[in-house]
């Protein structure tokens, strides 16, 4: 089970919503200010007028029309979809760790709660307590005082900017709103799953990194109960305690009734899944009982030797390359040749051999070279022509054009999330970039030039099967998630049917 | 790219054939177009490809 991907739906959603943010402010600010620069004036100082007056009563109307216009609720309504996501995932995560089958019924007034906190925050109350109703005063005293016009649209536009200094107020609303909204949704629901079924243990997973908290760090690595990370519900406030007087940043008055939500404290990355401790202390005494050391049985990471030239076992066994991948390389059947060729890089299935182009760039070279890999590995058995991972195809097509409409509205708003702002695709987009292009017949590449093997190649059906297969094998296999969890993202049918295929293998 | 496919079609009035071999490095592709441009000479990936090669592609046989 993956167990992070929370922390990856709450990191991709923060990132996209930041995003989209950096595009709003711009056009609501320049809205704004526009709105302001139409009070009457008299040698450039506001004029404390009737009409002055009522033109402020309007300023709350007007500042919801200009965050529509921005973009802005478009980005909220987006951000709000990753409840379902989380949701989703608790789903999964409850069925694989305690057989409990969680029904939306169960999870949707939790997210309903959830949805209204975030909408509050950002489009209701939140919005009018920190910014219509400031900025409303001071264009109402600078109006009474008949301040320069030029200074309070300095002040206002000041305040709403973002610059190096300090975030702008939209920009401080949002992002508050949002950081723990979707984590701290997960824990409400994980406290409900605990609750409701009785748990008497949690298991706290996530991942550390450089600032993770003390406590965070202790729990993570708890393995006193024989599970990394399981800690007992009757330990907990001991826990809390630890916390409290070793470790920062704990929500003032966390308790064992509340943990799942607040876990490790303000903004915590972690997840406290409940779970029953039965499922993993089996026996009590057992430090009584003479038994063979509990050593895990872990499969041991070969050195990867494909009989050709160093430097392509090299790229295999590097640290960029995960353990699974290793091991699976080293399990299956290896290509018959590998060669270098003058013009490009291919797999040939018809003599089992790969051939590379020789890319200056190493890490060009290295990534093609698991792709042509990934080929090779498919050609195996022709995994990609299994029935599942054509309906996968299918699904994800469905699913994309639910989410996004047509290809002509589809490609280039992907493309736009793809691309950096020198209109350079994203190293990591470029799987996700030819799986869309197979999932277009070709017209990523031959109709938007973006990354992808385009309408030729595309004719042969069977060739976007092996693409995608060959695509996700290569994004699979890095040890830096970020190529496989924006494959993951865009094509979830798929890479579930790639996993499927792997573990049979 | 798209200016320079463009191009490639005023001076040829067609499409230049590219079958996907140089996907992942579009770099390489555009400095062939231009060439193809520069010396008059149409651009056929097929024609990069050597006999085998051609008729493995053809079959299905080589992936890009």
């Amino acid at each position: 089970m993956d167990f992070n991907k929370p922390e990856r739906i709450n990191d991709k959603a923060l990132e996209i919503l930041q995003k989209r943010f950096d595009k709003v402010e711009p056009k609501f600010v320049k809205q704004v200010v526009d709105w302001v620069n139409k009070f009457r004036t008299t040698s450039g100082n506001l004029v404390r007028s009737k009409e002055n007056i009522a033109r402020l009563s309007s300023f709350k109307t007007a500042v919801n029309r200009f965050l529509e216009k921005a973009g802005y609720n478009v980005m909220v309504s987006a951000f709000l979809e990753n409840f379902d996501e989380i949701g989703a995932n608790t789903q999964l995560a409850q069925q694989e760790l305690n057989g409990i089958d969680i029904t939306k019924s169960f999870l949707n007034p939790f997210k309903r709660y959830a949805v209204n906190n975030v909408v509050a925050a950002m489009q209701g109350q939140g919005l009018n307590v920190n910014l219509i109703n400031p900025l409303k005063n001071e264009l109402l005293i600078a109006v009474n005082q008949g301040s320069s016009l030029t200074d309070v649209v300095t002040s206002i536009a000041g305040q709403l900017t973002t610059s190096e200094a300090r975030q702008g107020v939209l920009k401080r609303i949002s992002l508050q709103a949002s950081r723990d909204a979707l984590l701290q949704y997960d824990g409400v629901v994980n406290e409900a799953v605990r609750k409701s079924y009785k748990l008497d243990a949690l298991l706290y997973v996530g991942s550390i990194v450089k600032d993770s908290r003390a406590q965070c760090e202790r729990w993570v690595q708890e393995t006193k109960n024989g599970k990394l990370g399981l800690i007992l519900f009757e330990d907990l406030q001991d826990e809390i305690d630890w916390a409290d007087n070793n470790g920062t940043g704990m929500i003032p008055d966390t308790t064992p009734e509340n943990f799942c939500q607040n876990r490790g404290g303000f903004n915590c990355r972690h997840i406290a899944y409940p779970v029953r401790s039965a499922n993993y202390i089996k026996e009590e005494n057992v430090k009584e009982v003479p038994k063979e050391p509990e050593v895990e049985q872990k499969v041991k990471v070969p050195e990867v030797k494909l009989g050709f030239d160093k430097k392509y076992d090299d790229i295999i066994n590097s640290k960029d390359v995960t353990d699974e991948a290793k091991i699976l390389i080293d399990k299956l059947e290896k290509p018959k040749y590998i060669v270098l060729d003058k013009q490009t890089s291919f797999y040939d299935n018809s003599i089992k051999t790969l051939a590379m182009y020789d890319y200056p760039d190493k890490k060009r070279f290295d990534d093609v070279f698991i792709h042509e890999y990934g080929h090779h590995i498919d050609f195996i058995n022709k995994y990609s022509l299994s029935k599942q991972f054509k309906q996968a195809y299918k699904n994800d097509l469905g699913y994309l054009e639910k989410k996004y409409g047509t290809f002509e509205e589809m490609i280039p708003t992907l493309l736009v999330e793809w691309y950096d702002e020198k209109g350079k695709l994203k190293s990591e987009y470029y799987g996700a970039s030819d799986i869309l292009d197979s999932l277009s017949k070709g017209l990523v590449f031959s109709k938007y030039y973006g990354a992808g093997h385009g309408v030729k190649y595309y004719e042969n059906v069977n060739s976007r099967h092996f693409e995608n297969f060959a695509n996700i094998f290569q994004a699979w296999s890095k040890t830096d998630k970020t190529a496989i969890n924006n494959i993951e993202k865009y094509y979830p049918n798929l890479y579930k049917s790639f996993l499927d295929i792997i573990k049979t293998l | 790219m798209k200016e320079l496919i463009n191009e490639y079609k005023k001076v040829f009035r067609e499409e230049p054939n590219i079958i996907g071999m140089f996907w992942n490095d579009l770099e390489r592709l555009e400095q062939n177009i231009e060439n193809a441009i520069k010396t008059g000479k149409k651009y056929n990936e097929l024609d990069l490809l050597t006999d085998e090669q051609r008729k493995s592609f053809l079959k299905g046989d080589i992936l890009f």
